[in-house]
């Protein structure tokens, strides 16, 4: 933790530096939120699969059941939206907190608070792999080829990753100042839910103007990682790359807003 | 030689958050003229401090002087609102028992999680691991959520990381008996111990006149969030004493009877 002048401490960095100093830190404190998610049930890690098949089989059964709406392999196309979808939508409702929550710990230490919500984010990560694992196991059993564009999903990944960062830092920042801001996220990302294609296929919308649900980022990421999982094609990598500035741009606004008004924080919480 | 830290005419005023209500900011909006009016704590007075390295600083004065303030402004945890802080060190402990302990988690692994929230290797911290749970003696225990643990055991541990992760820097805020009778000499010896390494600069907070005469090389008397005074340990007891007994005297006098 070395600083040579406190009113200089937050030029001369940048993001990346700071993540990559705490990143032993980060990745650790990940796995115990993971670890600490499920301690003390009975089932243990088993939940971290459990619960998107059961998620899986809740929506397949509305959707099929009761909307009558029939798609081929519809389980797995519901799975790889639901966990893109959840990655996004924890991550940034945990950074609505993550400041806050995190008091004791920065009253103690000093970390740059931009690490705080990477920290959440990160343990998200983990499970998103796990139940990556479950399409894996799923697309086995639906008989659906394994091709090498599987593994296309790494920078769909990391287009995710760095939308939902841009997102969580900004939110962060935010939550510090309004407490309402929780409450009012849980309208906002319900409604973002609804908009992006998760449970509905964009074939199926036959009203004017639906062409704006595009512009969701994350109707293009979901829609990627079904392209590599579910359909065996490329992600269009021109989509991708226009996430991915916008995120940096969403990560860079969050970045200097944090370093410029974290030493307001503790004085303020 | 360069000081380990260095503080420079430091301002630090609290904001209070009721201060963020809405109502006040609509009355403030509609009414023209009146002000959002923030409350204001200034709770650190154009302080200058140089701590250099190996001494043992003692920080005394009455409630709400600013004395916690203080080393969380030295420790960084704090920026102030004026003023300039120059550190130079890796590590440095700013000494609370148990904070960033998970409590459905066994110890083993908040050992680590606390350890390295202190800037410590996992690698290091596997390298002193087993003397921590001796020290700690916890036992068997040390595989359990901590959940289970008894407040004297999650404060045990707490020091037992404390003493064996050795900061560069380790600031104390009365903290110093932990555990039982037995324990608190144990950790009392190991305070000393620390203390008298040449390499470590501490600061201690206490109220116990005692203590700071036997352990500190400076005192620092805050008041208000003022100096009053700085310098080797004996000349600002003395003073600190004598002021005490003097406004103890005032007090009688002002109250008949």
């Amino acid at each position: 933790m070395k600083s040579d002048n406190s009113s200089k401490v937050n030029r001369n960095r940048s993001v990346l530096k700071i993540l990559w100093k705490n990143h032993e830190y980060i990745l650790y404190y990940a796995g115990i939120l993971l670890k600490q998610r499920v301690a003390g049930s009975y089932l243990g890690f088993l939940w971290l699969i459990l619960q998107p098949l059961m998620f899986m089989l809740i929506y397949t059964f509305v959707v099929t059941m009761i909307f009558q709406n029939r798609m081929e392999h519809f389980n797995i196309y519901v799975l790889i939206g639901l966990n893109a979808w959840t990655l996004f939508q924890r991550s940034v409702m945990m950074a609505a907190t993550a400041i806050v929550r995190n008091k004791v710990i920065f009253e103690q230490v000093y970390f740059h608070k931009s690490v705080y919500p990477s920290l959440y984010l990160a343990s998200y990560v983990y499970e998103f792999l796990i139940s990556t694992s479950l399409v894996f196991v799923m697309m086995f059993f639906n008989g659906i080829p394994f091709t090498w564009h599987i593994i296309e999903i790494i920078p769909v990944l990391l287009a995710t990753v760095l939308f939902t960062y841009g997102c969580s830092l900004i939110i962060a920042h935010i939550g510090v100042y309004l407490f309402d801001l929780a409450n009012i996220l849980e309208f906002v990302l319900r409604f973002m839910f609804y908009l992006s294609p998760i449970m509905w296929n964009f074939a199926n919308l036959n009203f004017r103007g639906a062409w704006v649900v595009k512009l969701n980022p994350m109707y293009v990421l979901i829609g990627s990682f079904r392209s590599c999982l579910l359909y065996g094609k490329s992600p269009v990598y021109g989509y991708l790359l226009i996430i991915a500035i916008v995120s940096c741009v969403l990560i860079q606004v969050g970045y200097s807003l944090i370093s410029r008004y974290e030493n307001e924080y503790a004085r303020i919480i | 030689m360069q000081p380990v830290i260095k503080l420079s005419n430091v301002d630090l005023i609290y904001r209070s958050a009721e201060s963020l209500s809405y109502k006040k900011m609509l009355m403030s909006l509609i009414k023209k003229g009146s002000d959002l009016v923030l409350k204001h704590y200034k709770a650190l007075n154009n302080v200058s401090v140089t701590m250099e390295k190996g001494k043992v600083y003692g920080i005394i004065g009455s409630n709400g002087a600013g004395k916690s303030t203080l080393l969380r402004v030295m420790s960084g945890v704090m920026s102030p609102n004026s003023g300039v802080v120059e550190r130079n060190y890796q590590t440095i402990n700013l000494l609370a028992l148990g904070v960033g302990f998970l409590k459905e988690l066994p110890g083993i692994d908040n050992i680590y999680l606390n350890g390295m929230l202190l800037g410590f290797s996992r690698k290091h911290i596997a390298s002193v691991v087993q003397d921590i749970i001796a020290y700690s003696e916890i036992g068997e225990f040390i595989k359990r959520p901590m959940k289970t643990y008894s407040s004297g055991m999650v404060s045990r541990l707490g020091f037992a990381i404390a003493i064996h992760l050795k900061p560069e820097v380790l600031l104390i805020d009365e903290t110093l008996s932990v555990g039982d009778a037995k324990f608190s000499a144990k950790s009392f010896a190991s305070i000393q111990q620390i203390i008298s390494d040449q390499d470590i600069t501490v600061a201690i907070v206490s109220h116990s006149e005692a203590l700071i005469q036997q352990f500190c090389d400076k005192v620092i008397w805050l008041d208000k969030g003022c100096i009053i005074e700085q310098g080797d340990t004996k000349s600002i007891l003395d003073l600190y004493k004598q002021f005490n007994a003097n406004a103890i005297k005032l007090q009688s006098m002002e109250r008949p009877g």
